[in-house]
Order: structure tokens, then C-alpha cells, then sequence
């Protein structure tokens, strides 16, 4: 025992160090003042439907902590034979990583589900300043595409991430700043049930980018 | 994919409600396919609860309940070895001691764990419920996800300030097994149950004044459980003269024959997370006399499936009891909706698929 003194010093100054840090992030996270969104949906000519963000009570209440997120809205937009459904999620300032969010875009999210991911492109509008991705998922013979972004402050990110444990892991992540929860962040998901109204009409439809242009704003304010 | 989840429990040593749980949850989860396997502290005969093969009970070294700097820190180190090298897809830790390490140890391998508490420490009596408090509260900026057994549990958590972002849910204690409710007891003697651990936990002091206070009414009260303070409560029904009135069996595993035999089941406690000695009496179709604490009211509803008297009122425990034994006919009337409420909520399948959907929307997202 004697000579295995030192490694368990070692090993518990590690770990008083690491809840020590832990603390303080969270308690500077506490300090953070809490930012507000709302978005309310107004499209001319399409009916809108508000939709529950999980099948049954257990599951929303399940998805609303896993998120973690300050505000969530799940929107269906209809007109005659077109329609498309918004997923938007917020997360204020101090209350999550860009790691944590990045973890719950559709690419990390439907592949979990069993989903193959056969493509993902970049896409841009010619209205809307900020790219956008366009996933095609094919599962059991059957194809679905979307469209998601998401914001961390006013940066667009560009990947999902996916990660597993692994030794060092608490560090990396302290130092690599994905401990920090300062930005205020944004993730949208366009899903298109209709195929009369296919994922890459958000290159060109209008009211689409007015949509969108309106989620942006409401996201500035 | 087959998924893998690990489990870890505290002790072995007593054979309660966190343990059952898990031996539960384990047997479930590698009936569906999964690997288990649980990591417990010691030898004890919470083992012998694991009966499927498939799923796989280690010790975890030096793990105990008392707190030990060194022996925890080997325990720990051991805990954080096991995650990294298998990485889980579940880690699922229960109660407080062995969910702390499990806490530290995912949150620096960056891995998602869930808690379990099965009732907070600090809501324990006699223990120093603010440095527990604070303990717990530090806690939960190490958990991905806690899953409390009641409301009572999630509101006590939640009303602290560093908890803004813990993630907390409730799913309630589910019981596997389902009788047939009993039929109506023609006996003259009227038989109350409480099968309870002779722990601090229980206040036993307070059922036996309540007795004491019915002494000349006809009723037999059958105690099932063992413990280390048996003897004392055996002492004190000695002192009091009531050998005519209880009756101590010890640890049975027969507990399906006191349910059906008895007709009014008695849980006299000090605190409790959501007790599934209550959610078993229901299934089989129990009137329930039990101490309002922790998350029993959202069990027992006063006046319909039951009655709730406040802690270490004997008074109010003997007109509860006085209430059935004055009016029998109750007890058939409140046991069919005790049995129902079972049904609708306290079903095993129902805490079962929970928890899947729990499990699935961890593997479903990266938290």
C-alpha cells in the first residue's frame, strides 16, 4: 500500500482539481444572465399546426431535459398538397456547450436511430446569409431529406459531433473551451413530409426564406 | 447493435428497494438483448437476487457504504477504469456513495451516466441533512441525468440554485409482480402487515405506541424483515406487553403469503424515497396506513386507496388503524382501488418502459 501512496495522492489531487474546476464553471455558468427568444410563426396562405415535441408526456418531458434546451417549438406549416415542419430549439446563454448542442443535430441524432446518412451538402439561399445543411438519409429502402443549421452566437457551426469516453477526455474538453457555455445558441430543423415540396426548395422558396429570415430575427433580438 | 449497460449499486449487504430495482431492471434489459452487467460493493446476499445468468454481478473492490478516503479513491480508480475500457452505451448508477464516484468518474471520461438516488441522503434522519445537502448539490454538476422515484424527490433537488441546468425526471418505482386481488376475508381477527428492514429508517417506535393505544381491540400486526435493530424492537414489545399483538417473522421470501393473508398493509417510517413495499401491498390489492413523507402521498391517496398520518404521530397511526378495524367493509373498498392505482401507474411494465424510452433517447442523442 505503502509504495502505491504516491499514485493515490497523485490520483486524488486529480480528482479535487477536477471537481474543483467543475464548480467554478458552473457557478460562472449560474452567474451568466438568462437571454429570452420567442418565435412566434406568421406565413400568409399556410395553415400552421403546433406539434408536440414527443409522442407521449414521459417522452417530452425525456426529450425537454435531455436537450436541456431554454425554449423549443415544433411547427407544421400546410398549404393545399405542400407542407414542411419546423424544429426549433434555443439554448441562453450559460446554459449549454456548443459540444452539448452539437450533439443533438439530425446527423449525430437520426443515425443513432439506425438512419445511414448518404449524403450531407452545404446550401446557401440567395437571401438568407448563412449556409445551411442539406442530409439525405436512406433507411430500409426509404429516403428522407432535411435541412438544419445551427448558431452559436452568431457563427454558423458546421459539424455534429459525435464522441465515446475516453481517457483525458474532462481535459480536452476544459481546454479546448467546450466547457464554456457563454454563447446563446440556435439549432433548426426543416423536415418536408410532402413531396411536392422536396428539402432543396429552401435554396429558392420564398416563403421559406421569409420563414427562416423571421427565425434569424427573432434569434437577433 | 447489442448495447451494453452497466449498473452500480452501493452495497450488498441489505436486501432493499435499490437493489431490487436493479436486479429488476438487469433481468429485463438482457431478456431484450442487451449485455449487463452490475457492479456492487461486497459479497452480501443482495447477489443471490440475480438469478439470470446472462447477466453479470462483479465486485467492485473496497466499495462500502462507510466513507473511507482511500479505500473510495481505490474504488473510484477502479470505477473509472472499467468505463473507460468497456465504454457503455448505459451507465446507470444507484444510490448515493457509489453514484458520487460513478458522477466523477464519467463526467472526466466525458461519458453520460444516469443516477438514481432511491431517496436523497439528506432527507435521512439523523444525518447532518446540510453537509448531505450540499454534498448532493455539488453533485449534480457531475450528472447527466438523474431519475428521482418521486415528485417529492425532483421538487427537493430542483429548488436549488445550481441545479438550473441538471437534467431530473421522474419515473416511479414499477412492481413485476400482479395477483389477483383477495377475496373477502371472513376471519374475526383483523391482520396488518409491514414488511420492513429493523433499520433507523423504520419507526417502529411509533407503530408499537399505536398499538399499544388499541391494546383491548382484536387485531394481530405479522412484522417481515430482519435487520440489526430487531432485537431492540423485540425488547420494547417485551416491555410493552404486546406479544399477543405482533408477531416478528424475520427475512421471509414467502412475502406473497403475508400480502394474501393480510388486509391492511403499514409502512411507519422516517423517510422514504417511493417505497415498493407500498406498490407491492397495492398489487395485491392493500388498503395502505403509512407515514406522510417523501414520495408516499403520490402513492397513497388519504380517504380512497389509504391513510397518511404525519411522522412519529401514534396517535393518528391508531386512528387510522381504529378506522378499519371499526369499519371492515373499508377495507375491500379501498383495496380494489389501491389494485387499481397499481394498474394504472405502479405496473412493472409501465416503470419499464420508462426507462427504455429513457435509454433509447440517450442512445438516440449525445449528451
Amino acid at each position: 500500500m505503502r509504495s502505491k501512496l504516491p499514485c493515490l495522492i497523485v490520483a486524488f489531487s486529480v480528482l479535487l482539481g477536477s471537481v474543483a474546476i467543475t464548480a467554478i464553471l458552473a457557478l460562472k455558468n449560474a452567474g451568466i444572465p438568462e437571454t429570452r427568444f420567442n418565435f412566434e410563426p406568421i406565413l400568409e396562405g399556410w395553415e400552421v399546426k403546433e406539434l408536440p415535441i414527443g409522442p407521449n408526456e414521459f417522452l417530452e418531458e425525456v426529450t425537454e431535459e435531455i436537450l436541456g434546451f431554454s425554449y423549443c417549438r415544433n411547427f407544421r406549416f400546410q398549404r393545399r398538397s405542400e407542407c414542411f415542419e419546423v424544429f426549433l430549439s434555443f439554448w441562453g446563454k450559460g446554459t449549454a456547450s456548443e459540444r452539448e448542442v452539437a450533439g443533438h443535430t439530425p446527423e449525430i441524432c437520426y443515425t443513432r436511430q439506425g438512419l445511414n446518412l448518404d449524403r450531407k451538402t452545404e446550401i446557401s439561399n440567395r437571401i438568407i446569409d448563412i449556409p445551411m445543411w442539406l442530409l439525405e438519409f436512406s433507411h430500409r429502402g426509404e429516403g428522407l431529406s432535411l435541412v438544419y443549421f445551427h448558431l452559436a452566437d452568431d457563427r454558423v457551426v458546421k459539424h455534429g459531433r459525435s464522441g465515446s469516453p475516453e481517457f483525458g477526455g474532462y481535459l480536452k474538453r476544459l481546454l479546448s473551451g467546450e466547457l464554456d457555455f457563454k454563447k446563446r445558441q440556435l439549432l433548426v430543423r426543416l423536415t418536408f413530409p410532402c413531396s411536392s415540396l422536396p428539402a432543396e426548395s429552401v435554396r429558392d422558396h420564398p416563403e421559406l426564406e421569409r420563414l427562416i429570415a423571421d427565425i434569424l430575427t427573432a434569434y437577433q433580438l | 447493435m447489442r448495447a451494453r449497460v452497466l449498473f452500480f449499486l452501493t452495497r450488498s449487504d441489505a436486501l432493499g428497494g435499490a437493489a431490487v430495482h436493479v436486479a429488476d431492471l438487469s433481468d429485463s434489459l438482457s431478456k431484450m438483448g442487451m449485455k449487463v452487467t452490475v457492479l456492487i460493493g461486497g459479497n452480501g446476499p443482495v447477489r443471490s437476487l440475480f438469478e439470470n445468468d446472462s447477466v453479470e454481478v462483479e465486485t467492485v473492490p473496497f466499495l462500502s457504504r462507510k466513507v473511507s478516503p482511500a479505500k473510495d479513491l481505490v474504488a473510484f480508480l477502479y470505477i473509472f477504469w472499467r468505463i473507460c475500457r468497456e465504454k457503455p452505451d448505459i451507465v446507470s448508477s444507484h444510490t448515493s456513495k457509489v453514484g458520487m464516484l460513478v458522477r466523477i468518474a464519467c463526467h472526466l471520461l466525458g461519458h453520460t451516466n444516469i443516477y438514481t438516488p432511491h431517496c436523497w441522503s439528506f432527507f435521512q434522519v439523523g444525518k447532518p441533512s446540510g453537509v448531505y445537502k450540499l454534498m448532493e448539490i455539488v453533485m449534480t454538476l457531475f450528472s447527466s441525468i438523474i431519475v428521482c422515484v418521486s415528485k417529492d424527490e425532483k421538487k427537493a433537488i430542483e429548488s436549488e440554485r445550481l441545479m438550473s441546468r441538471a437534467r431530473v425526471l421522474v419515473i416511479h418505482n414499477g412492481m413485476k409482480v400482479v395477483r389477483e386481488p383477495k377475496d373477502p376475508c371472513d376471519d374475526n381477527e383483523l391482520n396488518f402487515v409491514q414488511i420492513a428492514r429493523f433499520e433507523a429508517q423504520k419507526d417502529f417506535d411509533t407503530l408499537f405506541s399505536a398499538i399499544d393505544l388499541l391494546r383491548d381491540r382484536s387485531f394481530v400486526v405479522h412484522l417481515i424483515g430482519e435487520g440489526p435493530l430487531r432485537e431492540n424492537a423485540l425488547q420494547k414489545v417485551e416491555q410493552m406487553d404486546l406479544g399477543d399483538k405482533v408477531i416478528f417473522y424475520g427475512q421471509r421470501r414467502d412475502v406473497e403469503y403475508f400480502l394474501r393473508r393480510g388486509r391492511v398493509y403499514i409502512l411507519s417510517t422516517h423517510w422514504e424515497g417511493l417505497p415498493r413495499s407500498i406498490i407491492e401491498a397495492m398489487g395485491a390489492g392493500m388498503p395502505i396506513i403509512a407515514t406522510r413523507v417523501g414520495g408516499i402521498p403520490e402513492l397513497v391517496s388519504e380517504g380512497r386507496t389509504g391513510h397518511l398520518f404525519m411522522p412519529e404521530d401514534y396517535q393518528a397511526l391508531a386512528r387510522c388503524m381504529d378506522r378499519f378495524l371499526s369499519n371492515p367493509d373499508l377495507i375491500l373498498q379501498f383495496g380494489k382501488r389501491s389494485r387499481e392505482t397499481f394498474r394504472r401507474k405502479f405496473a412493472y411494465d409501465h416503470m419499464l418502459a420508462n426507462y427504455l424510452s429513457l435509454y433509447d433517447a440517450i442512445l438516440d442523442h449525445e449528451i
